[in-house]
C-alpha cells in the first residue's frame, strides 16, 4: 500500500477546505455536508488507489507519488477533473473575496492565495499529467517541489500583510478608509486623488467618478477650492472649521465643516491638498429647528403680548367708559333741564346749549369707538365668502349710500374662493372702509368693489420669507379692492390714515379710530392693508385675506 | 300720573332725571340713591315703572333687579336698566332677569320719555 497516495489524492480538497476558511466561507463550513462533498470523492479514490491500483499502475515503482505509467481506467481521468475543479473553485472564492472585502491586506492576501497558486497548478499539470501522457518520462515529477513554492508564498504573504506590526502608512490607509469624516487628496494644482468610503457615502459619487476631475465639481460655490487654496492654504498652509456646500450626485447639497492643508515635499514644493469634511446636516437642521422654534415662540409671545396688551386697554376703556359715561348722562340731563327753562326767544344760549350736547355725543362716540377697538381681541375665523360678507356690509350703509348719491359697482370675481375670516370683523372693516369713501364724495360719486384671486410676486412688508411675513410668496390669496372717486388724501395723511385719532373729518366728524380698528382687525387675519390715493382723484384701499 | 322710581347712586343724576320727567306733571318721580333702599321703596310704592342702574356699591343693579323679580309684589312692576356698562354680558345678564329695556348712559329726555311710554303700554298695569 502507499501511504502517500492518500496526501496527494487529497491535496485539491484541502486547499479547497483551506480556501473556504481563508474566505470566510462561515455559512459553506458550518454545513457538515460540506465537509462530505469535499472529503467523501478523494476518500473513495485513495480506496481505489489502495486496493485495486485503479488510479495508477505499478505505483510500487514510483512510490513518491504520481506515476508516469497510467492506468487504462477512467478513475485517473476522474481524480485530475476532482483536482482540477478543486482548484478553480478556490481560485473564484478568492478572486470574489479579493472584490468584497474592504480590507486592502486582505485583498492582497486573496490575490496571492490563487496567483501563486496558478503557476503551481500549471506547472503541475504539464509535469505529472501531460508530460506523463506523453510517456516523457525524462523529466523527473516535481509536484511536491511546487507546492513547496507555493507554501512559500502563502507563509509569505501571511508574515507580510496579516501578522505585520502596523507601520505609519497602513496606520494611516486604515484610518482613512475607516474614518467617518469624509477625506479628500488633491494634487497641487486641485485635481482629486482620492477620496474615502466616508466621502463617498456622503456625496454619492463612487471613486473612479471622481478621480483626475477638478475639485470643484464636489464644492457647491465656483471656484471654492481656489478660494481655500489662495487664500487660506498660501498664507497658513492650514485651515479649519471652513463651513462650505458639497454637491451630491443626485443634485443636492450637504453641508460640512471642512479643514485642510496643504502637504509639502522636504524642499517646501506643495505636492498636495488635504481635505477633511464633517458632514454638519444633522447640526445645521438641529439649528434650523432650534431657530424655527425660537421665531415661533417669539411670535407667540408677541401675539400674547398683543393680546394682552388689548386686553388691558379693554379693559381700561371699559372702565373709563363707565367713569365718563355717568358724568356725561348727567350733563345731558342737565341740559335737557335747562332746554326747558330757557325761553325761546334765547337764541344765544339754546345755540351753547346744543353745542354742549354735541360735543358730549362726540365724546360719547369717541368711548364707544374706543371700546369697539379694545374689543377686537377674539377672533371666530371661519371659511367665509367676500360677497356675501360684503351684500350685508352694503346693506348697513344703504341710507348713507342713498344720501350721498353713490353707486357701488360690484366686479368680484365668478367663483371666488372662501377666505379666512370672522365674518362681523370684516363686515365691520368694509363698513367702515365704506363710510370713509361716502364721506370723500360730498357730492356723489362711484364705489367700484373688486375681488379676485393673486398669487403674490412681490416681496413687500407682510409678504415674503420671514417669519412674521403673513404670506409666502407665490402664495394664492384674495384681493379686495375699495375705489372711490372721492376728493382723495394728500401724501402728507396718507402715511398716518391707520394712526389712532388721526382725522381730518373735524371735531364733529369721526373718532379718528375707523382705520386703526380696521387695520388691527386685520392683522389678527394676518391679512393686509394699504391705502393708495391721489389727491382730486380718489382712494383705493386694497385688502389681502387668506384663503380658507 | 304714573309713578316711576328711580334706583341709581349718583345723586346728581336721579335728581335731573326727576326734574326733566316731572316736567307738566308727566311723571311722579321717586329716588333711591342705593339698592337697599331702591328695594325698600319699590315693596313700599309699587312704582309703575322702575328705573335701574347696574353698578352701585352694595347690592348692584343685576342683584336688585334678581330680588325685585322674585318678590311676588314686585315681579310684575316693568324695569328698564339704565345703565353706563355698555357689554354684551351685561346686557344678557339682564336680559335673562326680564329687564324690560336696556338704556345705554348718557341718554336724552326726549328719548328717555319714548323708551319709558313705550315699556308702560306694553305693561299689563298700564290702565290701572
Amino acid at each position: 500500500m502507499n501511504i502517500g497516495a492518500a496526501g496527494w489524492v487529497s491535496f485539491g480538497s484541502f486547499f479547497l477546505w483551506f480556501i473556504l476558511i481563508f474566505t470566510e466561507r462561515e455559512k459553506i463550513l458550518k454545513a457538515k455536508i460540506s465537509y462530505l462533498v469535499i472529503f467523501l470523492p478523494p476518500a473513495f479514490l485513495v480506496y481505489k488507489q489502495w486496493t485495486a491500483a485503479s488510479l495508477i499502475e505499478q505505483y510500487l515503482r514510483q512510490p513518491y507519488g504520481w506515476s508516469y505509467l497510467y492506468s487504462k481506467s477512467i478513475w485517473h481521468y476522474v481524480f485530475y477533473a476532482w483536482y482540477l475543479s478543486c482548484l478553480l473553485l478556490a481560485f473564484y472564492l478568492c478572486i470574489d473575496y479579493g472584490n468584497r472585502t474592504k480590507d486592502r491586506s486582505k485583498k492582497i492576501l486573496a490575490n496571492l492565495m490563487y496567483l501563486s497558486a496558478i503557476p503551481i497548478m500549471i506547472a503541475g499539470t504539464i509535469n505529472s499529467v501531460i508530460l506523463q501522457k506523453l510517456n516523457i518520462h525524462s523529466i523527473p515529477i516535481f509536484t511536491d517541489i511546487y507546492v513547496f513554492g507555493w507554501l512559500f508564498s502563502v507563509v509569505y504573504a501571511i508574515n507580510k500583510y496579516k501578522f505585520l506590526t502596523i507601520t505609519p502608512s497602513v496606520a494611516a490607509e486604515t484610518i482613512i478608509a475607516s474614518m467617518a469624516d469624509a477625506f479628500i487628496l488633491l494634487d497641487p494644482s486641485g485635481n482629486i486623488v482620492t477620496v474615502n468610503q466616508a466621502m463617498m457615502a456622503l456625496i454619492g459619487y463612487k471613486q473612479d467618478e471622481l478621480v483626475g476631475n477638478y475639485a470643484d465639481m464636489v464644492f457647491k460655490e465656483e471656484a471654492s477650492v481656489n478660494k481655500i487654496i489662495m487664500a487660506g492654504l498660501s498664507r497658513q498652509s492650514s485651515i479649519s472649521g471652513r463651513e462650505v456646500l458639497l454637491n451630491t450626485k443626485t443634485g443636492g447639497v450637504v453641508p460640512v465643516l471642512l479643514s485642510a492643508s496643504v502637504i509639502k515635499d522636504k524642499m517646501g514644493v506643495v505636492s498636495g491638498i488635504v481635505m477633511i469634511g464633517h458632514d454638519i446636516t444633522n447640526r445645521k437642521k438641529s439649528e434650523k429647528d432650534l431657530q424655527d422654534a425660537y421665531n415661533k415662540l417669539k411670535e407667540m409671545q408677541n401675539q400674547l403680548v398683543q393680546v394682552e396688551k388689548l386686553n388691558a386697554v379693554g379693559q381700561l376703556a371699559s372702565g373709563v367708559a363707565h367713569e365718563v359715561r355717568n358724568p356725561l348722562a348727567v350733563v345731558i340731563q342737565g341740559i335737557n333741564y335747562l332746554e326747558t327753562k330757557i325761553p325761546d326767544k334765547k337764541e344765544g344760549l339754546r345755540e351753547t346749549l346744543n353745542m354742549v350736547k354735541d360735543s358730549v355725543k362726540r365724546a360719547n362716540n369717541i368711548i364707544s369707538a374706543l371700546l369697539d377697538f379694545s374689543k377686537a381681541t377674539t377672533l371666530d375665523l371661519k371659511s367665509e365668502y367676500i360677497s356675501f360678507i360684503l351684500e350685508n356690509s352694503l346693506v348697513l350703509v344703504k341710507i348713507n349710500l342713498e344720501r350721498g348719491k353713490i353707486n357701488v359697482i360690484r366686479q368680484l370675481d365668478a367663483g371666488l374662493p372662501a377666505v379666512l375670516a370672522d365674518r362681523n370683523k370684516i363686515e365691520q372693516v368694509f363698513v367702515n372702509i365704506l363710510l370713509n369713501a361716502i364721506q370723500a364724495m360730498p357730492d356723489g360719486g362711484d364705489i367700484v368693489v373688486r375681488g379676485y384671486v393673486k398669487q403674490l410676486s412681490e416681496v413687500k412688508n407682510g409678504i415674503g420669507r420671514r417669519q412674521n411675513d403673513s404670506f409666502k410668496l407665490g402664495e394664492k390669496v384674495v384681493m379686495v379692492e375699495f375705489e372711490d372717486t372721492g376728493i382723495g388724501i394728500s401724501e402728507e395723511n396718507l402715511t398716518k390714515v391707520f394712526d389712532p385719532f388721526f382725522t381730518t373729518k373735524g371735531p364733529s366728524g369721526g373718532t379718528g379710530l375707523g382705520l386703526s380698528v380696521t387695520k388691527n382687525i386685520l392683522n389678527m387675519h394676518k391679512g393686509l392693508i394699504s391705502v393708495t390715493s391721489k389727491v382730486g382723484k380718489g382712494t383705493k384701499v386694497t385688502l389681502t385675506l387668506k384663503i380658507a | 300720573m304714573k309713578h316711576i322710581l328711580i334706583i341709581d347712586d349718583e345723586p346728581d343724576f336721579c335728581s335731573l332725571v326727576k326734574q326733566n320727567l316731572e316736567i307738566n306733571r308727566r311723571f311722579r318721580v321717586d329716588i333711591a340713591t342705593n339698592g337697599k333702599d331702591g328695594l325698600a321703596s319699590a315693596a313700599r310704592i309699587l312704582p309703575d315703572l322702575i328705573l335701574l342702574d347696574v353698578v352701585m356699591s352694595g347690592i348692584d343693579g343685576f342683584e336688585v333687579l334678581k330680588r325685585l323679580k322674585a318678590d311676588k309684589k314686585t315681579a310684575a312692576i316693568p324695569v328698564i336698566m339704565l345703565t353706563a356698562v355698555s357689554d354684551q354680558e351685561s346686557q344678557d345678564t339682564v336680559g335673562r332677569l326680564y329687564a324690560a329695556l336696556y338704556i345705554l348712559k348718557p341718554v336724552d329726555t326726549s328719548q328717555l320719555i319714548d323708551s319709558i311710554e313705550k315699556v308702560l303700554r306694553k305693561s299689563p298695569t298700564y290702565n290701572k
